[in-house]
């Protein structure tokens, strides 16, 4: 026990003093979140569209200028027709709401006649909208708010009591409560448990091993299994210091919406990941000889399984030639559980899928580990 | 009981004999030494005997244990050297004889074992930022963290400066004189004449001779060499000749002659080079050495 805990203790020690592997594991990651932390941020609290409102009908629609002024999504400038319509052009207005005049006076006549029983003929009034339809994204948002303050209007002018509402449940549904750095975050803590297995792991193992430092400690009475034991717990423990501080980075810095209640799934995923990528990187040390080596052969899968395992981009978004490499690989399926138990996100992908093929993963992982990992050098 | 008994021990490697039936015995107290060139297998020896290597045959018994049922009962009685030091880069000296000690039942405080090597100036000092000779020091301290009755050095001074090696060797001979059994391979004559008791010479796998280093000599040698430097690549029938000589070998330019009747061979030397039939540089008598013993038994000599 007393070598197992001193072996640990000279583990963190060679870990904190070796620059490449802390800034790996633990510098890099956080870089990540604060880079994109800071472009999403700008988009995320500023989620108000400029609209133009032309009041050409005056006094008489006033009450519809008060309810578009009501959308908190809208920031409303009025003026006059050609004025809001060259903003448009501009770039500074996302739509143009123009009420023409005598709207009011046709609302008040479809009034009158609805009560007198109808006639065949109700008069109607009509709304100009302009927007750019170039910007389809956001011009389909203003539209569907437009559209949904004119049916709320049509209700309350007509007196039906509308058939089908919709009763408002709170559940999260994508991107609605969930910024991007909500979505990237757990994909960023995903990325550096890899590079610990990588970087943290295989690299060192093999300056280890290649500098004779394994085979002193053999000639020892310590067992190689304490060594193992020691090394893999220390490394367990740097993943949970990772997550630790990637949550605590995101939390305080860039108000993450972190799932605390779902604590011990959090726990279990990372558990899981986490071996499974360190087991990759005791199977990988065993393929190279010299320490340059080892920095070829892990930056290999880094930069594949990090482009494309949708961590940063939706899998949706690929392209579908690609998707059978997107399917088999580890981080796709680690990056979209932690984003389901960190915030609670939809995942793409079926919990109990992500965890069968994470688990065979480690379970390949771990095969070939015994199979290639080596305590000596053979030069 | 012999600290170590040897018996027909072999080891073979992809079809060639690294170790070829050795057998030897090493008692209590004893500095012990392998001496050959690279490549004779005094390494694999030693490390089939350490227990880092299983013997393709032979007996080995260490301390009294057959190594081979209790491994690890015998890593806790001794203490290895290997050569490569293998020391974790970042950590310090104390911590890394710390650390080590912690492997063992018993082991002697760190800033003990840094003051035997005189490290106590580097104490802090990560491994890396060592010196070669004071991470060799500390190499060897790392062997004695368990205060072993055996000690295995495994060429502890090759590569250093003759200042760095008789530090080392200093450490060796205070081994020594507090009982420890010590055994070492090297390929430095002066190293084994030195430090040793007895010496194994061994090439390609065998052991070739086995004594005091002066027994070696004495047996093998009652001349006196005579070396010189030849120029003119001289006839070595007409060297043999001169008077005294009993036998000349060649190595390169360096010519040595092995004498029973120094002044007559000198004589007949200066009188070859007076009438011009010889041109030498560089001309010494010296006794003869384990160096010499190693070249009458395999007509090489042994090189860094």
């Amino acid at each position: 026990m007393r070598s197992f805990v001193q072996l640990y203790i000279a583990t963190v020690r060679e870990f904190v003093r070796d620059i490449s592997a802390l800034f790996w594991t633990m510098a890099f990651p956080i870089m990540f979140i604060i880079i994109f932390g800071i472009i999403f941020s700008g988009d995320d609290s500023d989620v108000s569209f400029s609209v133009g409102v032309v009041n050409e009908d005056g006094a008489a629609s006033q009450q519809l200028v008060d309810s578009l002024n009501q959308i908190e999504a809208f920031e409303v400038h009025t003026g006059s027709r050609d004025k809001e319509i060259a903003a448009l052009k501009d770039g500074d207005r996302r739509a143009v709401i123009v009420i023409p005049a005598g709207t009011g006076e046709q609302i008040g006549e479809y009034k009158t006649q609805l009560m007198r029983g109808g006639g065949t003929e109700l008069p109607q009034a009509n709304l100009e909208v302009y927007y750019d339809p170039s910007d389809t994204n956001r011009s389909q948002i203003v539209l569907s708010i437009v559209d949904k303050v004119v049916s709320g209007m049509n209700v309350g002018v007509s007196g039906i009591t509308p058939v089908l509402t919709i009763d408002q449940q709170k559940v999260k549904i994508g991107d609605e409560d969930l910024s991007s750095i909500d979505y990237l975050l757990p994909g960023i803590l995903a990325m550096s448990l890899m590079q610990m297995g990588l970087f943290g792991t295989a690299a060192p193992l093999v300056s280890l091993r290649e500098k004779g430092v394994l085979r002193r400690m053999g000639a020892t009475p310590l067992s190689r299994s304490s060594m193992l034991a020691s090394q893999i717990a220390f490394r367990l423990t740097t993943a949970f210091a990772q997550t630790a501080l990637i949550v605590i980075v995101g939390a305080i810095f860039f108000d993450v919406n972190i799932q605390y209640s779902n604590l011990l799934q959090i726990i279990g995923v990372v558990l899981l990941g986490s071996s499974m990528f360190i087991t990759l990187g005791y199977f990988l040390s065993g393929l190279a000889k010299t320490e340059e080596a080892i920095q070829g052969i892990v930056s290999l899968p880094n930069f594949i399984f990090m482009f494309l395992s949708g961590i940063f981009f939706p899998v949706e978004m690929m392209p579908d030639w690609i998707r059978p490499l997107v399917d088999i690989i580890p981080l796709t399926y680690l990056g979209d559980l932690l984003r389901r138990v960190m915030i609670d996100a939809g995942s793409y992908y079926s919990p109990t899928r992500s965890l069968i093929i994470l688990t065979g993963w480690l379970v390949v992982c771990g095969v070939l580990a015994l199979r290639f990992f080596r305590w000596e050098s053979q030069s | 009981m012999s600290a170590i008994e040897v018996h027909d021990l072999r080891k073979i490697y992809s079809g060639v004999s690294a170790v070829d039936g050795i057998s030897f015995d090493v008692s209590n107290g004893e500095v012990f030494g392998l001496l050959g060139p690279n490549g004779a297998g005094k390494t694999t020896t030693v490390e089939c005997i350490e227990g880092l290597r299983q013997p393709d045959g032979g007996e080995v018994s260490v301390l009294g244990h057959k190594h081979t049922s209790v491994r690890n009962g015998i890593k806790e009685l001794i203490g290895i050297q290997l050569q490569t030091t293998g020391l974790y880069p970042l950590l310090t000296v104390y911590e890394l004889l710390h650390l080590f000690g912690s492997f063992y039942q018993k082991s002697l405080p760190p800033d003990d074992l840094i003051k035997m090597i005189s490290l106590e100036d580097k104490r802090d000092t990560r491994s890396k930022d060592l010196s070669g000779g004071q991470r060799q020091r500390l190499s060897l301290a790392l062997a004695l963290v368990n205060d072993p009755a055996l000690v295995f050095l495994d060429e502890p001074t090759t590569g250093l400066d003759p200042q760095s090696r008789r530090q080392i060797w200093g450490i060796v001979k205070e081994l020594k004189q507090r009982g420890k059994t010590v055994m070492l391979t090297t390929h430095y004559m002066e190293e084994a004449q030195t430090l040793c008791d007895r010496v194994a010479v061994m090439d390609a796998g065998k052991i070739i001779a086995l004594d005091s280093p002066q027994g070696l000599i004495s047996q093998n040698f009652e001349e006196t060499a005579i070396e010189f430097e030849d120029r003119n690549s001289a006839d070595m029938t007409t060297l043999e000749k001169l008077p005294g000589v009993k036998r000349a070998s060649r190595d390169g330019s360096l010519v040595t002659l092995y004498t029973l009747d120094t002044p007559h061979t000198m004589e007949g030397l200066l009188d070859a080079a007076r009438n011009g039939q010889l041109h030498f540089d560089d001309l010494r008598v010296r006794s003869a050495t384990l160096e010499d013993v190693f070249l009458k038994l395999t007509g090489r000599r042994i090189r860094d």
